[in-house]
């Protein structure tokens, strides 16, 4: 894949990336910020990139490395504000969505970001996480219980 | 509102993006744009010159038309493609200017094989493949032992993530001695941390703190160990030619020497010397030189681009690309940036609880002072002075007992997060960007920090001297 076609399909991307990292993050500086690191990573490591027909996962894949790295560094910095994960006995029910889906573990949180607000199907999923779709499916279970959400594939 | 329509709402919200949202393409763009540009100044004792790894970017595709010349010459095409990045070895590869190997060795399902020599009287690139059939993506770390097991080179290899079967490059640049007739190479290989795709696929888990203060460790599980006894046609370790040069002159008020340049095929050096009573140390040029046709010849930009010398901050020396392949009769030096450190200026204090410091050097701005657990994180607004160019501005710092300390990493990004606020600075907006560097377990209230340079002077009509 040459620069120019990189620019194309990633200028086609950067809406559903930014809402999958604000989904991840919370926040709209965060969210810009894992999205310019994971653009830049993909356009450095382009050459690398062997399956050109998988292009999106694999940018995605970048960017939800980006998004956990980045949420690392935010709960350094601001500890009282990015609070750590929350087990499955928490009771998610008494924060707003936007905060609960932060709380979820990374494993189940990244299945309701990537699903929900990067709008990726169970197969893509499954190829950026490089799991199983059964996991992918799993997963998605036990988070949308635990969001109290119940969303059909008409929903997305 | 239940569950369901707050996650409307949620979607909702998200359909309007930042506006910033719409140069996330373009900045990637630029950023390695810029990191291509990116000169890595290396100063190296020339007395003491120990083996070291570094690892830079290859750049790729920089030279299309010669790669497609090459295509058309099967033995070449694939070393054309591997020296792309470098107008000095693709004018080589270009002028057959190869040695042939094909030594190939294979160790517990893993094929090692030397396939070309581009070498002259001071460096020398080695151009090998891996490949296997039982692991994955493979890496090497490749290390060279002279025949009388002196030292005085450094070895570089910009291959980490080249995908398996492709030519990988080792570099070795002798500065104070000559090649010798031929040495050892070794080869630890080892599986990558990285997939196909040159991504990890679970990142480490690692803290702010550990980003900054951990002392990074190297040590893959070996898988296979090769070694190869390289013997070099003696035709090419003779090739280089210095052009005496001698001549004296005024750079913004310094008085400077342009004392030879050193013509290999692989690269070109300028030697410089300085007057002892200049009020400032050169430690960094930007420059070109051009021949009687007009063809220009510039500063390596991945690798050592100057090497300084034992007894001062000075940079003396300065590599570019070769124009041994030019057949060029004159040859004349334009000189249009010079970064100095002021004599005056070689230690900066600053005051860490305070934050109060002597002046800066100039174009550059304390960000922020972060006390963590570790140590101290300095961060500094610096100006690019050229576009997209960032630079490690900060050479080590002194303790309150003088002991001079090197800088164990820092970090550049054009954009800084305020650790109070939380308010996100994008520095590139205004031709700045920031650069953190790492204080660890450090205990004093002052520190003096020793920077590369603490004034640029650009030269609207370059400096001109003729080397020949």
């Amino acid at each position: 894949m040459d620069q120019q076609e990189f620019i194309q399909r990633t200028e086609a991307q950067k809406t559903r990336l930014y809402r999958a990292a604000f989904a991840y993050l919370g926040g709209e500086a965060a969210a810009l910020e894992a999205v310019d690191e994971a653009v830049y990573q993909a356009l450095r490591n382009l050459r690398h990139l062997r399956q050109p027909e998988y292009f999106e996962t694999w940018l995605t894949r970048i960017l939800i490395n980006e998004c956990g790295r980045e949420l690392r560094r935010l709960m350094r910095l601001r500890p009282a504000e990015y609070l750590p994960e929350a087990g499955e006995d928490f009771n998610y029910d008494a924060l707003p969505l936007r905060e609960a889906v932060a709380r979820l573990p990374r494993k189940l949180r990244q299945i309701i970001v990537l699903r929900y607000f990067g709008d990726l199907t169970l197969a893509e999923t499954a190829r950026t996480l490089g799991i199983p779709q059964g996991t992918v499916v799993t997963r998605q279970r036990r988070a949308l219980a635990l969001l109290r959400l119940e969303l059909e594939e008409g929903n997305i | 509102m239940n569950r369901n329509e707050e996650y409307k709402a949620l979607r909702d919200s998200l359909v309007e993006t930042p506006s910033q949202l719409a140069y996330t393409v373009t900045k990637a763009v630029k950023r390695k744009k810029a990191s291509r540009k990116r000169t890595r100044i290396l100063g190296i004792p020339a007395g003491s010159l120990a083996v070291c790894f570094v690892a830079f970017m290859l750049l790729v595709n920089l030279f299309p038309p010669f790669a497609r010349a090459c295509g058309g010459v099967p033995v070449l095409r694939e070393l054309a493609k591997a020296v792309t990045w470098s107008p000095s070895l693709s004018a080589a590869v270009e002028d057959e200017y190869v040695q042939s190997v094909g030594q190939e060795q294979r160790k517990n399902g893993i094929t090692a094989r030397v396939e070309y020599l581009i070498v002259d009287q001071k460096q020398l690139n080695v151009f090998y493949t891996l490949d296997t059939d039982q692991y994955g993506q493979l890496d090497a770390d490749g290390a060279v032992t002279l025949p009388d097991g002196g030292d005085g080179y450094s070895s570089s290899s910009g291959s980490y993530g080249t995908p398996n079967g492709d030519l990988r490059q080792l570099t070795v640049d002798f500065v104070d001695r000559d090649m010798p007739e031929g040495l050892t190479l070794t080869l630890n290989v080892y599986q990558s941390a990285y997939d196909e795709n040159g991504i990890a696929m679970e990142p480490a888990e690692e803290t702010m703190e550990d980003t900054y203060f951990k002392v990074q460790t190297h040590d893959p599980k070996i898988l296979a160990v090769f070694t190869f006894d390289l013997t070099f046609d003696p035709w090419f370790t003779a090739q280089g030619e210095t052009v005496a040069v001698g001549k004296t002159f005024q750079l913004d008020s310094q008085t400077l020497t342009l004392k030879q340049a050193e013509i290999y095929p692989t690269h070109l050096r300028l030697d410089l010397g300085y007057d002892p009573d200049n009020t400032a140390w050169l430690t960094g040029l930007d420059f070109y030189v051009e021949n009687e046709r007009g063809e220009r010849f510039v500063p390596v930009t991945n690798g050592i681009s100057a090497t300084g010398e034992e007894n001062s901050p000075s940079m003396v020396t300065y590599w570019m690309d070769t124009t041994y392949f030019s057949n060029s009769k004159e040859l004349k030096l334009y000189i249009t940036q010079a970064r100095w450190l002021e004599k005056s200026r070689e230690k900066i204090r600053l005051n860490l609880a305070t934050e109060e410091h002597d002046p800066l050097p100039d174009g550059t701005e304390l960000a922020g002072i972060l006390h963590l657990e570790r140590g101290y994180l300095l961060t500094f607004r610096e100006k690019q002075y050229r576009e997209g160019w960032m630079y490690s501005l900060w050479n080590g710092h002194l303790d309150a007992g003088g002991t001079a300390e090197s800088f164990s990493s820092s970090v550049s990004s054009y954009g800084y997060q305020e650790p109070d606020t939380g308010e996100y600075l994008d520095g590139s907006v205004s031709g700045f960007f920031y650069e953190t560097v790492p204080l660890p377990d450090y205990q004093g209230t002052e520190v003096w920090l020793k920077p590369v340079f603490t004034r640029v002077t650009d030269f609207s009509a370059p400096a001109a001297i003729s080397i020949r």
